[in-house]
């Protein structure tokens, strides 16, 4: 029970970064129907910022850890988002209109330039940061085996369960929210009626970067270190958490990062850690053949 | 001087002429209609108008407030917001998955995003978004009203009656605030019942907002009863011109609905 406990805390935690990626995805393949494919290195230059601003700031001798956060928090969501803007003008509007292929295709080529991009600017070593945040409660004592939940990993969760709501609200409920279903929708419509949808998709995908660099600054406190190949990774199972809680959807996002954390690291608690990521995707595949639009995804009917 | 002047309108597809220097004015307070047989190009011409074309020659002047706006250079979306074009289609192009009332409140959409910093204040509640939402959703609610779906504001509008989806779509354009409201066949698919209650909402249109409304329509009976002007195309070109009693009696205009005599030997 107790193990379970644990395994569920930290199943949860990585689920939250899953899903905060994941979103990411959902949202670029409602707006323009592209999966895009960068999106994970994005994540991972989030990570990257992140993991500069805390040494920037360790080097001023920052103390006070929350502010500190916040700080870098800023600098991450501020740097990716211009990522994320810039990767969308330069690669794929230009292609808008084209066949559909092609703004995979260049997905894939950004996503290839990112890494090396980083990979040469930053060296291909593992970059450590010290802890930033430490400590935790003992939920659970059982005999040897304590259950423990960091401060971390509780913030982890609160910021993902808050950033969930704002995002949920701001789709539902605002005039920008509006604008993007609309787009999604039916996209000359819209225009026809003045919405700027070349605006709206770039908001779109500054959005989906600004929860990447919140995703990528989770990672870089929880796991302390970062290279240029964690993106890679972290990209497809998120993509995975899209696609198996119904992509275009965002409770689905949600729902599917964290069922993909859960199975990590339950799988890893009682079977051979090597094959987590086996199991994660045969999860993936017998989802989509008895649910192909994932799961709470809608079935596309087409009209006769 | 007229609120929007076509002139010499022509697109080509190919070797086709699908429209052939076509010219005609809409006037505030005016319902002007264009009609003509299948492929005579009048769903061309509103393509061109909205921007989903460009012309390969012509004019499109389109005066507001003192200013001339050129729509054949202008982007889709400017055309909306600036020039203040509306328009609904043929086969209805409504926002299925959003509710009746959410569909109104997109097209309502460039004066709330003005007033909320980009949906920035919109997620804080500020005085200002909060206010001008609540305008935006008085306004939504007028027009739902005055089409008659009152009760079905919260309904999803791919769900809804055909009949419906029909005036719910020219809701929504007229909650975009135009100046000329573009009508593709509004009264196809209807009954006698609906098609005569359409007629009376366009006529009811011109009267309260002062706009100018641009029709296309099949339905003769609709067309001759609320039309002020009408325009008729064969073939892409413009054939004849006029009052509902002038157009009714022109022989070129029976010709290409009838056929001539040599046609039916």
């Amino acid at each position: 029970m107790e193990y379970f406990l644990q395994q569920l805390i930290n199943g949860l935690t990585l689920g939250a970064i899953y899903g905060l990626i994941a979103i990411g995805y959902t949202m670029v393949y409602g707006i323009v129907g592209m999966i895009n494919f960068a999106h994970g290195e994005v994540y991972m230059i989030g990570a990257f910022v992140s993991l500069i601003a805390f040494t920037i700031l360790g080097t001023f001798a920052f103390a006070n850890p929350v502010v500190a956060i916040l700080i870098v928090l800023v600098a991450a969501i501020v740097f990716t988002a211009a990522y994320g803007w810039t990767v969308e003008r330069i690669a794929y509007r230009p292609l808008r209109g084209s066949f559909r292929l092609a703004p995979l295709i260049s997905a894939i080529g950004v996503s290839i330039f990112l890494q090396n991009y980083v990979h040469l600017l930053q060296g291909a070593k593992m970059k450590p940061l010290q802890p930033v945040v430490t400590g935790g409660f003992v939920l659970a004592q059982d005999g040897g085996f304590a259950v423990r939940i960091t401060y971390l990993q509780i913030g982890i969760v609160v910021a993902t369960v808050v950033l969930m709501a704002a995002f949920t609200l701001l789709i539902q409920k605002t005039s920008l929210g509006r604008a993007q279903r609309a787009c999604e929708q039916d996209r000359k419509m819209a225009a026809l009626l003045g919405v700027n949808v070349d605006r709206t998709i770039s908001i779109t995908f500054v959005m989906g970067a600004a929860l990447a660099a919140v995703a990528g600054l989770i990672f870089t406190l929880y796991y302390g270190a970062v290279d240029f190949f964690i993106g890679f990774l972290a990209g497809l199972k998120a993509f995975t958490a899209a696609v198996l809680g119904g992509i275009g959807s965002l409770p689905g996002a949600m729902l599917g990062g964290v069922l993909i954390g859960l199975i990590e690291a339950f799988w890893s608690a009682h079977f051979p850690i090597a094959y987590k990521d086996v199991a994660v995707f045969a999860i993936l595949v017998i989802v989509l053949i008895f649910r192909p639009t994932g799961l709470l995804g809608r079935p596309d009917v087409e009209k006769v | 001087m007229s609120l929007l002047t076509v002139e010499h309108l022509t697109i080509r597809f190919g070797g086709l002429v699908a429209v052939d220097d076509v010219g005609f004015s809409a006037e505030d307070g005016r319902i002007t209609a264009i009609i003509g047989p299948n492929g005579a190009g009048k769903t061309t011409v509103f393509n061109c108008l909205t921007g989903f074309y460009k012309p390969d020659v012509g004019r499109m002047t389109m005066r507001r407030d003192g200013r001339e706006y050129l729509l054949e250079r202008m982007d889709g979306f400017r055309i909306a917001r600036e020039a203040g074009l509306a328009r609904t289609f043929q086969n209805i192009r409504l926002f299925p998955r959003m509710t009746a009332l959410e569909n109104l409140l997109v097209a309502q959409h460039n004066e709330l995003h003005r007033a909320s910093f980009h949906s920035l204040a919109g997620l804080l509640g500020l005085a200002r978004y909060r206010s001008a939402e609540k305008m935006a959703v008085e306004r939504a609610a007028a027009w739902l009203d005055r089409v008659g779906l009152t009760h079905a504001a919260d309904d999803e509008a791919g769900s809804l009656p055909y009949g419906d989806q029909r005036r719910l779509e020219i809701a929504r354009a007229m909650c975009a605030g135009p100046r000329v409201l573009c009508l593709d066949e509004p009264a196809a698919g209807l009954n006698p019942k609906e098609s005569a209650d359409l007629a009376a909402l366009i006529r009811d249109i011109k009267a309260r907002e002062k706009i100018a409304v641009l029709l296309i329509e099949h339905d003769m009976s609709v067309v001759m009863e609320i039309s002020d002007h009408i325009v008729v195309l064969d073939h892409g070109a413009k054939i004849a011109e006029g009052t509902p009693d002038h157009v009714r009696a022109d022989p070129a205009v029976i010709a290409a609905y009838l056929g001539t005599a040599e046609d039916a030997a």
